[in-house]
C-alpha cells in the first residue's frame, strides 16, 4: 500500500529532463543548378560544388567525404573537400556509379548524404591510335579524336582530344614492353578490340578503356609455340575480319570470333612462308578469295580462302595463261624475290613492292582478283629500280582513290604512277622539316574530314572545301632527335591521280607532344 | 527422521559436485582405407611408354603423427584379377607427417597383351601394427593401351574423317597432344560440362592434325598413313 502511494506520488512530479535539449541546426545541401544524373567521360576531372548551409552555425564545423560506390562493395574516397575535383578512373559502365555527398557536424555527429547518379562513358571514340616510346625500350599509345580523324567534329578549331599515355593510364601505369611495330583496330558489331604487334609480342586491349584484355597465346584457339609478330591486317570497311602472321604463317578470324584459329595450311606440299598479307577491304562475295599473301619460301603469290571460310586452306593461282593478252607476271613464279609491303590498291587491286633479294631492283606488281579465277591475274608490273632514293625508301602506302604508290625515306615523301601500261614517273612531293626524320607513313582509311582548297579561289581560306579523309590524308609520323618530339603530320591528297599533295601549309595540320612514334591506326566508332 | 532426511540431502548434494573425469578418445587403432573404388588408366595418354607409375590416393581415420608412415598393399587373386604379376609392381605407400591424404604407388606395364585388351587388378591394403585398415579397404584397377572409338565420333567423323582405327587415332593424340576430344554438340545438351570443347576448337585440332598428315605422308612417299585395323584396314587415311 505504502509502495503504491509513493509511486504514485513520484508519478505527479514534473517532467523537466527536456529543458536542456538543444535544437541542432539541420545540414541543409542546396542542388539548385546541379544535374541529379551525371554522365561523365572516363578520365575526365568531375567538379562539383554544392551550395551547403547549417544557419547559424560556423562552417569549419563541418567535415566532407565526396565518393564514388557501385554495386559489389566498390568506392572510391574521391575528395573532402565541399569543391569536389577528381579525375574519373572507374571503367566505363551501362550501369551508373553512385557518387555520395556525406556532409558531418563534427561537434554534433548530424549528417546529411545526397547522391547523384553517375554514369561513366568511354573516353575513346573514332580517331587515330597513335603508339610511341619515350625511353627506346617501352611503348605507350595515344588517341587523337580530331576533325581530321573522327567524324561528327564540325570544324578543326577547338576541338581536338589528344588521350596522351592512354594505355599505361588504364593499366596502373604500365606500360608497353617493347617497342609497337604495328597496331591494328578490329570491330564486328558490338565486338572490337585494338591489337599491339612488339617484336616478341601480341598485346590486346579493350577500345573502350585501354585496358589489356589478352596477350600472345590468349589470341589463338591453339597455342602457336613460337610467338614471333609478323604482320597485322584488318578489313575493316564490310565483313569485318583480320589477318595476322605469326612466325611466317597467316591466321584469319571473322566477324565476332575473338581467336585466331589454325594458321592457313599451304595449298601443297611446298608449304609457305609469309611476311606480308592483303586482305581486301571489301571482298566481293562471290569470290572465291578474299585476298593474297606472299609466299617467301617459294617465292609466289597465294590467295586468301573467303573469310567465312577461315578453316579452308590456301589456294594457288590458276596457272599463268600466256595467251594474247598475255599477263605482266606469273604470281606463281616470281623469282627470286622479297616483298616489302602488300597493300590494297585503287579498283581492288592488291599492289606489293618487291625487291630482288641481293640487288637493288625494286618493282611493284598489281594483282587483280577475278570470278572465275583465271591465269590472267597479274596485271601490271612496274620497274621501280630507278625511282629516286627507291633504295632508302622505309615506307610505302596508296589510295584506292588513284593508281599511285607513295614511298618515303627518313626525309622524303614521293608519289609514282601505276596506272595500266604505262612506266611509272615519279615526284618529289613532301620533305620533312629541319631535325625531322619519318618514322611511318600510311594513307589514312577512317572516319574524318579534311579540308582542300576551292579550285575556283585556291588562295582563299574561307572558300576552303570539306572533303572525307578515307584515302584523300596522308599522314606521316616524324621524330626530331634533338627536341626528342614526335608528331602526326595530316597532309591532305588534293590532285588525284598524280599523288598531289597539297603543298598550302594552311591545310596540313599537325599534332604533335608524342615520343618516337613507331605506329599508327585508325580507330573506328 | 526430518535431520536425517536433511543431512541425507546434504550428502547427495555434496557428492554431485565432485569432478567427474570425461573419457576422452583413444586412437589405438588408426586406419586407411582407398578414397577411390575404381581407377582405370590408358596408355593412350602416354602413347610412347611402356611402363607408368600411378599414385592410388588413400585417406586416414584416426589421429595424425609428426612423422612419416609407411604401408603397403597386395593383390586379391579372384576373378577381379586379369593381370599377370609381371605386368605391375607394387610399391610402398606414403603418409606425410601431419596429413590424412596419402598415396601409394604401383607401376603398369605395357606389352602386346595389354595393348589389346583391358587388364584387371584388385588390390587391398595391407594392416601393420601401426596402421590398420578399414574394412574391404579395396580397389579395382584397370589398365590398356588399347586404342577404342570415342563415343563422340559421330561427330568427329566430320573432322577427321569417317574410318577409325588404332594407328589413325594414335596419330591425332600423338599430334595435338590430347587423348580426347569432347566435342560432341548433342552431348553436351545434357552434359556441357563433360562435352565442352568449341567448334573452333575442334576446328583448329582438325587443322594441326591435317597439317601433319600432309607432313608424314609427304615424308613416307612410300609408306603413307593407312588404317591398320577395322573395316577400313589398308586403306589410305584421308580428311575431309
Amino acid at each position: 500500500m505504502l509502495i503504491s502511494v509513493a509511486l504514485l506520488g513520484v508519478s505527479c512530479v514534473k517532467d523537466r529532463s527536456t529543458f536542456n535539449t538543444r535544437k541542432i541546426t539541420p545540414i541543409v545541401i542546396d542542388t539548385t543548378g546541379l544535374k541529379a544524373q551525371l554522365i561523365q567521360y572516363q578520365f575526365d576531372t568531375l567538379q562539383l560544388m554544392p551550395k551547403v548551409t547549417q544557419e547559424g552555425m560556423d562552417s569549419g564545423r563541418l567535415k566532407y567525404q565526396w565518393t564514388i560506390d557501385a554495386y559489389g562493395g566498390y568506392e572510391r574516397v574521391v575528395g573532402t573537400t565541399r569543391r569536389l575535383s577528381t579525375a574519373i578512373i572507374e571503367n566505363p559502365d551501362p550501369t551508373p556509379y553512385t557518387l555520395i555527398l556525406r556532409v558531418t557536424d563534427t561537434t554534433t555527429n548530424l549528417k546529411s548524404v545526397l547522391t547523384w547518379s553517375l554514369q561513366v562513358i568511354s573516353p575513346f571514340g573514332q580517331g587515330l591510335i597513335v603508339a610511341d616510346t619515350k625511353d627506346g625500350t617501352t611503348s605507350d599509345a595515344n588517341l587523337i579524336m580530331a576533325f581530321n580523324f573522327t567524324s561528327g567534329l564540325p570544324t578543326d578549331s577547338a576541338t581536338t582530344r589528344i588521350f596522351q599515355n592512354a594505355y599505361s593510364r588504364a593499366n596502373g601505369n604500365q606500360k608497353l614492353d617493347g617497342l609497337v611495330k604495328q597496331v591494328n583496330y578490329m570491330r564486328y558489331n558490338s565486338t572490337k578490340d585494338i591489337t599491339f604487334l612488339t617484336d616478341h609480342s601480341f598485346v590486346r586491349i579493350n577500345p573502350n578503356s585501354y585496358q589489356l584484355t589478352g596477350k600472345d597465346n590468349d589470341l589463338f584457339v591453339l597455342a602457336p609455340g613460337v610467338i614471333q609478330p609478323n604482320e597485322i591486317q584488318t578489313a575493316i570497311k564490310t565483313n569485318q575480319h583480320q589477318y595476322i602472321i605469326n612466325n611466317g604463317k597467316a591466321y584469319g578470324r571473322y566477324g565476332e570470333t575473338r581467336q585466331f584459329g589454325y594458321s592457313f595450311l599451304a595449298p601443297d606440299a611446298l608449304g609457305y612462308s609469309c611476311q606480308k598479307i592483303c586482305g581486301l577491304q571489301d571482298p566481293v562475295y562471290y569470290l572465291k578469295t578474299a585476298g593474297a599473301l606472299y609466299d617467301e619460301k617459294n617465292n609466289r603469290f597465294l590467295l586468301l580462302p573467303r573469310m567465312v571460310l577461315m578453316s579452308n586452306p590456301l589456294m594457288s593461282f590458276s596457272p599463268t595463261d600466256f595467251s594474247d593478252p598475255a599477263p605482266a607476271f606469273d604470281p606463281n613464279n616470281m623469282g627470286n624475290k622479297t616483298c616489302l609491303q602488300m597493300i590494297e590498291g585503287y579498283d581492288q587491286r592488291i599492289i606489293a613492292i618487291m625487291k630482288t633479294r641481293d640487288q637493288d631492283q625494286f618493282f611493284v606488281y598489281q594483282i587483280k582478283l577475278t570470278d572465275p579465277l583465271n591465269g590472267k591475274m597479274g596485271i601490271m608490273a612496274n620497274d621501280l629500280s630507278n625511282s629516286p632514293e627507291i633504295a632508302q625508301a622505309k615506307f610505302y602506302t596508296c589510295s584506292n582513290a588513284e593508281q599511285v604508290l607513295f614511298y618515303a625515306t627518313e626525309n622524303h615523301v614521293y608519289a609514282t604512277t601505276l596506272e595500266l601500261g604505262s612506266p611509272s614517273t615519279t615526284m618529289l612531293r613532301y620533305t620533312t622539316g629541319n631535325g625531322e626524320k619519318i618514322t611511318g607513313m600510311k594513307m589514312y582509311t577512317g572516319g574524318g574530314s579534311m579540308y582542300l582548297p576551292n579550285p575556283n579561289a585556291p588562295s582563299d581560306w574561307s572558300q576552303r572545301m570539306v572533303f572525307s579523309s578515307a584515302n584523300r590524308l596522308l599522314l606521316l609520323s616524324t621524330y626530331n632527335d634533338a627536341t626528342k618530339e614526335g608528331k602526326i603530320i595530316a597532309i591532305p591528297l588534293e590532285i588525284l591521280g598524280i599523288g598531289g599533295l597539297v603543298t598550302n601549309p594552311d591545310y596540313i595540320r599537325t599534332y604533335s607532344g608524342f615520343g618516337k612514334i613507331t605506329a599508327f591506326s585508325l580507330q573506328s566508332l | 527422521m526430518k535431520r536425517l532426511l536433511i543431512a541425507l540431502a546434504g550428502i547427495i548434494l555434496i557428492a554431485a559436485c565432485k569432478k567427474e573425469q570425461i573419457k576422452l578418445y583413444q586412437d589405438t587403432d588408426p586406419s586407411l582405407y582407398f578414397t577411390l573404388t575404381t581407377y582405370s588408366y590408358s596408355f593412350m595418354t602416354d602413347l610412347d611408354s611402356t611402363s607408368r607409375v600411378i599414385y592410388l590416393p588413400v585417406k586416414l581415420s584416426g589421429a595424425l603423427k609428426d612423422y612419416d608412415r609407411s604401408f603397403t598393399m597386395q593383390v586379391i587373386n579372384d576373378t577381379n584379377t586379369t593381370a599377370n604379376k609381371d605386368w605391375y609392381e607394387l610399391k610402398q605407400g606414403t603418409l606425410p607427417k601431419n596429413s590424412v591424404n596419402g598415396t601409394i604407388p604401383i607401376v603398369l606395364k605395357r606389352n602386346v597383351t595389354i595393348d589389346t585388351s583391358i587388364i584387371k587388378l584388385k588390390l587391398v591394403l595391407t594392416p601393420s601394427s601401426t596402421l590398420d585398415t578399414m574394412p574391404n579397404a579395396t580397389i579395382q584397377l584397370s589398365w590398356t593401351g588399347k586404342i577404342i572409338q570415342p563415343i563422340n565420333w559421330n561427330w568427329l567423323r566430320y573432322y577427321f574423317g569417317t574410318p577409325f582405327s588404332t594407328a589413325w587415332y594414335k596419330f591425332i593424340i600423338k599430334t595435338t597432344g590430347r587423348s580426347s576430344f569432347p566435342y560432341s554438340p548433342t552431348l553436351a545438351r545434357t552434359d556441357p560440362a563433360t562435352w565442352n570443347m568449341t567448334q573452333p576448337q575442334i576446328q583448329a585440332y582438325t587443322l594441326q592434325v591435317k597439317e601433319a598428315l600432309q607432313s608424314y605422308n609427304a615424308a613416307n612417299p612410300d609408306n603413307p598413313l593407312t588404317h591398320d585395323d577395322g573395316i577400313y584396314k589398308g586403306q589410305l587415311v584421308s580428311m575431309p
